[in-house]
């Protein structure tokens, strides 16, 4: 889970006042809305765009479908079959790629502004009409196979599965996005197919462009892109996430030399009022690397890790507040008990004026460092569609920054953090881990 | 190869393996004249470089010495990374942990990376700050303070980051051992990172040696990037770099390579893996030393054999044959000493790696008999033209490959001049070089492999 919720911090970082980021909202021929970026700097153009509906969607007894189906879109369309769309894509040079999260599926294309039409044709193949041959659905299946079986021994996967366990409740976004070995060999051909025309739906579709073209170039680009697409087709709906608030901790028996911890409490929505403060006594506990509370006290005072975070984590379905270390597993206790002495310590008087102002300072500051490339800025804009951000965002978002106060902070801190909430996952040598009251599990059998 | 202060946002879970190839490949994307860059030299010897690019109001600082891990201490091997973390413990006006704290309430961030040959000090903020991280960067270059209450947690802390990065990693210490194995005398062989057992005998003195002796004007090389015009940098830079004194000239006195003799394997088996791959490296020319386009034909022969999907090795192995999951190769060209050629292949789950291995060695016989098309050689080559142009589009890569280059021994006329030279690469360059280099006394072959769990005894 750690891994695949990383995009969403590149979502929080924020606008500055000084820089202004002139964001057009384009209306195609076929009606599909663009956010446009004009940036005549390079010959390149950056397209991201987005549907409604990631891996939290798969249909039970499917899980790593939306994956599969990532691997899978560049892999031939149309008439073209996998070497030859392979091959025209590296002929011009265009970088082609989805993914999925829980929330979305996303894609991303980048290209030279003179082959923008080449990118649009392949891109509406890839979309309306992929092939699913065969030889690279087995091929693609295989290396997801592979990855099932490589996190099932590696430690991290080991801590975030345990950690949708205990958190979760059985809520769909606790189901693996990989998929297992089952789900994998159930899904066929025909399963593709339909997840395909179910999906990828201009109801559902969210465009941002950067670059090297015009609106009326952009505007031509999507309809060829997507203009083809199905209007619309239903997508179940996923229940509001309700994490467990027991507080466990939980020892999961593994033989590495240095243990991985993970640890976690309900968080909040992206939508929530109290959003921003909640961010920023994040940032001054732990979300702040070397400026955060817990950098400081278990690295910097002590030597127990090497590196130790908090994020908060954003679903459309409600949020959480997570994070993790690594350390020796004769020193997991005392830097467990850090933590917990500091998640108790902020809950109780919040950041100090000082530790906000700072906070505040990084997050406007921040602003001008998400446009550095046309990529990016594509991305961050896609972000703020998923979210209905809105169009004014940029400039809407640093005055509610700027606007919190110091008993705002006080009271998200102490909304957010519980240490009784808080649930801790080891994994590692349970003979050299001293945590008296804590559940010792086996690593979970193979698949 | 590369170790830093602090790791990245998310440990990846997969991708390991060509992450890792990606990684050496991205700093070749230049091309002539493709960035706007700007060169000067200090009177005390310290080198600008200076890449105006005004996507975003937004600059971007890399300082870069020229002493990596390869460069000692011996017996304290790794004393260079020692270093960088330390460089952030303050200085005579700046208190522990301040220099990440100004940067951090500006809204910039600052990392760093050590190498085999370098030492790389980075930040990106917003342009207005540009003088504050220069003054920072100026100051700690003369005016580290370091004590052993200040040092010895910090020792702890990178005991703890070879934990995370190479202990608990199979496919670390398999990387480890090949490079222990390929190189026979050179420095290349130890890791960047160190050995545990001489990284727990570091001192507050031993990283201080390493300190006077490299970190003097005259061996750096600063490059700045993004929304600045070289007027302001030189400016700023007479302002606070200039004043410090030229040091000692600094060289480099590494071990060199005997010419190889044998071709060598090495094996690694864990019961945690369930992906088994191969890894072959080979001992290569660099770009530095190069009396020819040796390097050049390297980078050309690299894209054809698994530039994208489309490459000759993915579509035969993986595609065609199915003898392999995946296969891929990288080149670096850029260290100072002694460049690399490696493949690498992982087989279908439940396939055999030998097969894979097998099936590699064909493929290079076939390279060999028979070389490569003119045809490959062009779309390589426009392939290799394409990403250099979008290269551009950042405002923290172009910094980076400048202070690599530079930073190992290369110069500006040389990045800028990569795709002419990229460009003059013939069929028959490629061959020739591919005869040298795919020699297999040149080689170490690594495997990775599952080991079953220990089965009872029986009686």
């Amino acid at each position: 889970m750690i891994a695949r919720l990383a995009i969403l911090v590149c979502l929080l970082v924020l606008p500055r006042w000084a820089f202004a980021l002139d964001i057009q909202s384009v209306k195609s021929d076929t009606g599909i809305e663009i956010w446009l970026v004009e940036s005549h700097v390079n010959p390149i153009v950056s397209v991201a765009f987005g549907f409604k509906g990631g891996s939290g969607f798969d249909p039970v007894g499917k899980e790593g479908i939306a994956e599969l189906t990532s691997g899978l879109l560049d892999e031939g369309a149309g008439d073209i079959d996998s070497e030859h769309f392979q091959k025209r894509l590296t002929d011009h040079g265009i970088d082609f790629s989805f993914s999925s999260d829980l929330d979305d599926f996303t894609g991303k294309t980048r290209f030279l502004r003179d082959d923008r039409a080449e990118a649009a044709q392949l891109l509406s193949l890839a979309l309306g009409a992929p092939r699913f041959d065969q030889e690279p659905v087995e091929r693609i299946r295989n290396a997801q196979l592979i990855d099932i079986a490589q996190n099932e021994t590696d430690p991290n996967s080991i801590a975030g599965r345990e950690m949708e366990e205990l958190v979760l409740n059985g809520h769909p976004y606790s189901r693996p996005s990989d998929g297992t070995k089952a789900s994998m060999d159930s899904i066929t051909a025909d399963d593709l197919k339909q997840f395909v025309h179910a999906r990828f739906v201009r109801s559902r579709l969210l465009v941002s462009i950067v670059g090297d073209v015009s609106p009326a170039e952009a505007k031509a680009f999507v309809d060829q892109a997507f203009g083809s697409l199905p209007e619309d087709a239903i997508l179940t709906s996923v229940p509001p996430i309700a994490p467990s608030k027991a507080g466990r901790t939980r020892i999961v028996d593994f033989p590495v030399p240095q243990a991985i911890v993970q640890f976690a409490e309900p968080g909040i929505a992206r939508s929530d009022p109290d959003f921003f403060p909640a961010y920023l006594v994040n940032y001054v506990l732990g979300g702040g690397g070397f400026s955060a509370r817990l950098m400081n006290e278990v690295r910097e005072k002590r030597g127990l890790v090497y590196g130790i975070g908090t994020d908060l984590w954003t679903f459309d379905a409600g949020g959480l507040i997570a994070g993790q270390f690594q350390t020796d597993p004769g020193k997991v206790a005392q830097a467990i008990d850090i933590v917990r002495t500091e998640w108790e310590r902020m809950a109780r008087e919040g950041p100090s004026q000082k530790e906000l102002d700072d906070a505040k300072a990084y997050l406007l500051g921040y602003y001008p460092r998400n446009f550095t490339n046309t990529m990016d800025t594509a991305q961050l804009l896609r972000g703020l569609q998923t979210e209905h951000l809105g169009i004014d965002y940029v400039t809407r978002r640093q005055k509610e920054i700027a606007a919190v106060t110091i008993e705002g902070a006080r009271k998200a801190a102490k909304r957010l953090f519980d240490a009784a909430q808080l649930t801790f996952v080891v994994v590692g040598p349970a003979d050299q881990i001293q945590l008296p009251g804590a559940e010792v599990v086996k690593a979970p059998p193979q698949n | 190869m590369a170790t830093s202060i602090i790791r990245g946002p998310a440990a990846k879970a997969a991708g390991l393996l060509f992450g890792a190839v990606l990684a050496l490949a991205a700093p070749n994307a230049t091309r002539a004249d493709i960035f706007e860059a700007h060169e000067f030299t200090l009177p005390n010897g310290l080198d600008v470089v200076v890449i105006p690019n005004h996507l975003s109001p937004v600059v971007v600082q890399a300082v870069v010495y020229k002493a990596g891990a390869a460069d000692g201490l011996p017996g304290k091997n790794g004393i260079a990374h020692f270093l960088e973390h330390l460089m952030f413990k303050g200085t005579k006006t700046l208190a522990q942990g301040q220099f990440s704290k100004e940067i951090d309430k500006r809204g910039g961030n600052d990392n760093a990376y050590t190498t085999q040959d370098v030492t790389v000090f980075h930040q990106e903020i917003a342009k207005e700050h540009l003088g504050l991280i220069m003054k920072m960067e100026a100051d700690r270059m003369v005016n580290l303070r370091l004590t052993d209450a200040i040092v010895l947690p910090e020792r702890d802390v990178i005991l703890q980051e070879r934990g995370e990065r190479i202990d608990n990693e199979p496919g670390a210490k398999l990387s480890e051992a090949v490079d222990a194995t390929l190189y026979l005398n050179h420095p290349y062989g130890l890791p960047v990172i160190g050995w545990r057992h001489e990284m727990e005998t570091y001192t507050t003195q031993d990283a201080l040696v390493f300190y006077k002796k490299f970190y003097e004007p005259n061996n750096v090389v600063l490059v700045i990037g993004g929304d600045v015009t070289t007027e302001e940098v030189r400016a700023l830079a007479e302002k606070y770099f200039a004043p410090i004194p030229k040091g000692a000239t600094v060289e480099r006195h590494r071990l060199q390579e005997p010419p190889p003799s044998a071709a060598r394997r090495v094996s690694l088996s864990d019961e945690r893996v369930r992906q088994p791959y191969l890894v072959r490296s080979y001992l290569a020319p660099n770009y530095r030393n190069e009396k020819s386009n040796e390097g050049y034909a390297l980078t050309v022969l690299s894209e054809i054999l698994t530039g994208g999907t489309a490459g000759r090795l993915y579509r035969r192995m993986v595609i065609e044959q199915q003898s392999a999951l995946g296969v891929d190769t990288g080149y670096d060209g850029g260290a100072y000493d002694i460049g690399r050629f490696s493949f690498y292949a992982t087989p279908r789950q439940g396939g055999d790696l030998g097969a894979a291995e097998q099936a590699l060695d064909k493929e290079i016989a076939a390279l060999l008999k028979d070389g490569v098309t003119d045809q490959e050689v062009a779309d390589a080559k426009r392939r290799l033209q394409i990403a250099a142009i979008k290269s551009r589009d950042s405002v923290s890569g172009p910094v980076f490959m400048v202070a690599e280059a530079l930073g190992k021994g290369r110069t500006l006329a040389d990045v800028q001049a990569w795709p002419e030279r990229i460009g003059a690469v013939t069929a028959a360059d490629v061959l020739k070089v591919a005869a040298q280099v795919l020699r297999p006394e040149n080689s170490v072959t690594g495997t990775l492999l599952p080991k079953p769990a220990q089965e009872a005894a029986q009686p």
